[in-house]
């Protein structure tokens, strides 16, 4: 395994460290509105972290990713706070760290325009975190707020993914 | 696989999303909802974002034919590349190529450019890039296409020409317009006596300080200038010692092949004539030239030789088409009967022949690995003590040895070889 770590450019060192600690920074964002989370809790997101920066493209980096998601699910409080938006922001940069650290093999240089493409979008992508935070809040204080705003943000969500799918269709490709 | 896969990562996007906002609605918790509205955007640029054609790569070098040492790009040509956003390329290693970055892999963005990579060969002969893999990526990174196998391109790899310069002019040139000075009397610069005038003189030619004062006409005469053919006999029989390449150390093959490219420029340049004869399986010959034309064709010539023995019943039939007044020039590290005697029979004939001894002081016969270390020494100190025979009995012959350094080399021996050309001989036919 020292073998494998010491094959990685210094490009590559920086992706991984961004894929363990994006999942813990989104764990620990939770202490302040739903308190520390366990310590055989952050044990399995570091080790499940650790497993990711050695397969990037495997299932262990979803199972990380969903396991501190469901982190925040973990208690009754239906309160959004705001510092969700550092959990989301954190689990967004573990995902693209890992999906910039795909494009080929542990020795390959990270291309810093790449790099830079990809920290643009990923700002633009916590802007919709931040968009739906501010929805979440606006209509915190409707009767029977949390069953509205979510069905209608899973309908929003759903009609973009379906479109996706559509055009996916409509456009079929040849094997080759 | 030649065909859009999708990624690793638009599966996790899209798995990440489903199940966080599947838990948002069972669970009544919206928190995993804003957790989940940047995968669900990223997913959703990436579906749209589905390239629909075919690219096609072919991997092209801007020289194929270079001098080793020298460096040139390895480029790729892609086409069809509608829906590329990223190209990944992966490069094996090959004997004696240096790449640039050195682990062979590099990657960009389209919009960018396809990432070249830099290539170095470090020895002559036909080097053939190792193979490359090719991975592109659509925007938002939702599909791949390949890896696909690109076979390594083939390139020829001149040896790099050692330093080398002679002042010594060539002992019987006999041509016909060149830069070495003749033994015959005829329209050059070189002066070689002054004669009554006949008649055909012409007048520029009359000295008139001592037509006066001996009362008659009398002419200048000079030498003439005569190009010269030097024939280069390249042994490539086998290779003693490790090369590693150019800048680093030196087989026997490695000195032959640069030595001989030396001479070769060096010849050419003065406008001789010169030819080559390689001693080894395939028995390459280029004839006699002259011009940088001629040059490149010799250079790729010694490009593509690869160090082989000859069949038992050639080396009695070798023929180098050496005519008189060619200047024979046997590059070896004089290790083979076959050579040793095939010099010694055209220093017999009356040819001026000089041998170059390219054996390097350090070289030593590479041993397969299962060999025992001190067998191997002794057969080589064996080979060694071979050699020291067959020099003896070419230096018994009166045929000229020189160790190959360089400039130089070859200046006391054709000055000497000139003195005896003016001497009476006998020649064996």
């Amino acid at each position: 395994m020292i073998s494998i770590w010491r094959s990685w450019t210094a490009g590559q060192w920086v992706l991984r460290v961004v894929m363990v600690a994006g999942p813990l920074v989104a764990l620990f964002a939770r202490t302040p509105s739903l308190g520390a989370p366990p310590a055989w809790g952050v044990l399995i997101v570091l080790v499940l972290g650790v497993g990711w920066t050695l397969l990037p493209e495997s299932v262990v980096g979803a199972v990380a990713l969903l396991a501190v998601g469901f982190s925040w699910a973990s208690s009754d409080t239906t309160e959004v706070s705001v510092w969700v938006l550092v959990a989301a922001s954190g689990l967004l940069a573990a995902h693209l760290a890992a999906l910039v650290a795909s494009y080929g093999p542990p020795r390959l240089p990270v291309d810093p325009g790449v790099t830079r493409l990809w920290a643009l979008r990923g700002a633009g992508l916590s802007g919709t975190a931040a968009a739906v935070w501010l929805v979440a809040r606006a209509v915190a204080d409707l009767p029977d707020s949390p069953t509205i705003w979510i069905l209608g943000l899973v309908v929003a969500l759903s009609v973009v993914v379906v479109a996706a799918g559509a055009i996916q269709v409509a456009s079929p490709q040849e094997d080759r | 696989m030649n065909r859009w896969e999708i990624t690793p990562a638009l599966s996790r996007a899209l798995l990440v999303s489903g199940l966080l906002v599947g838990g948002a609605v069972l669970l009544g918790q919206p928190a995993l909802v804003v957790l989940a509205a940047p995968f669900v955007v990223l997913a959703a640029f990436a579906l749209i974002s589905r390239p629909t054609s075919a690219p096609v790569v072919r991997g092209v070098l801007d020289h194929v034919s270079l001098y080793e040492g020298q460096g040139t790009r390895s480029r790729l040509q892609v086409t069809e590349a509608d829906g590329v956003e990223h190209v990944t390329r992966i490069s094996a290693q090959a004997p004696y190529i240096a790449l640039h970055p050195a682990s062979g892999r590099v990657s960009g963005l389209l919009s960018a450019g396809v990432p070249a990579l830099e290539v170095s060969p470090r020895r002559w002969g036909r080097r053939t890039l190792g193979e490359e893999k090719v991975a592109l990526t659509s925007p938002w990174a939702g599909y791949r296409w390949g890896p696909v196998l690109e076979h390594g391109i083939e390139m020829t790899v001149l040896p790099a020409s050692a330093p080398f310069d002679s002042a010594a002019e060539a002992p019987q040139p006999l041509g016909l317009v060149g830069s070495n000075r003749s033994r015959r009397v005829g329209d050059g610069t070189e002066f070689a006596g002054i004669r009554p005038f006949q008649s055909g003189d012409r007048l520029r030619r009359i000295n008139w300080r001592v037509s006066l004062r001996t009362g008659d006409l009398h002419v200048v005469t000079s030498r003439g200038e005569e190009d010269s053919g030097v024939l280069l006999v390249v042994d490539a029989l086998s290779d003693f010692g490790r090369s590693g390449g150019v800048g680093a150390g030196a087989s026997s093959l490695d000195v032959t092949m640069r030595a001989a490219s030396a001479l070769a420029e060096h010849f050419t340049r003065n406008g001789d004539r010169v030819a080559l004869r390689v001693i080894g399986g395939a028995w390459e010959t280029v004839g006699y030239g002259a011009g940088q034309r001629h040059l490149r064709q010799i250079l790729g010539r010694l490009a593509g030789v690869r160090p082989a023995r000859l069949r038992d019943d050639a080396t009695e039939r070798l023929r180098f088409g050496a005519t008189a007044g060619t200047v024979v020039i046997v590059l070896s590290p004089l290790l083979a009967d076959a050579v040793v005697t095939a010099a010694a029979s055209l220093h017999r004939r009356g040819l001026p022949l000089i041998a170059v001894d390219t054996l390097p002081d350090e070289a030593a016969a590479l041993a397969p690995e299962d060999t025992d270390g001190q067998v191997a020494d002794l057969a080589w100190r064996l080979r060694r003590t071979e050699r020291e025979h067959l020099l003896t009995a070419l230096a018994r012959q009166g045929c000229p040895v020189v160790q190959w350094r360089g400039p130089g080399t070859l200046d006391d021996v054709l000055h000497r070889l000139a003195r005896r050309a003016q001497l009476p001989q006998v020649r064996v036919r």
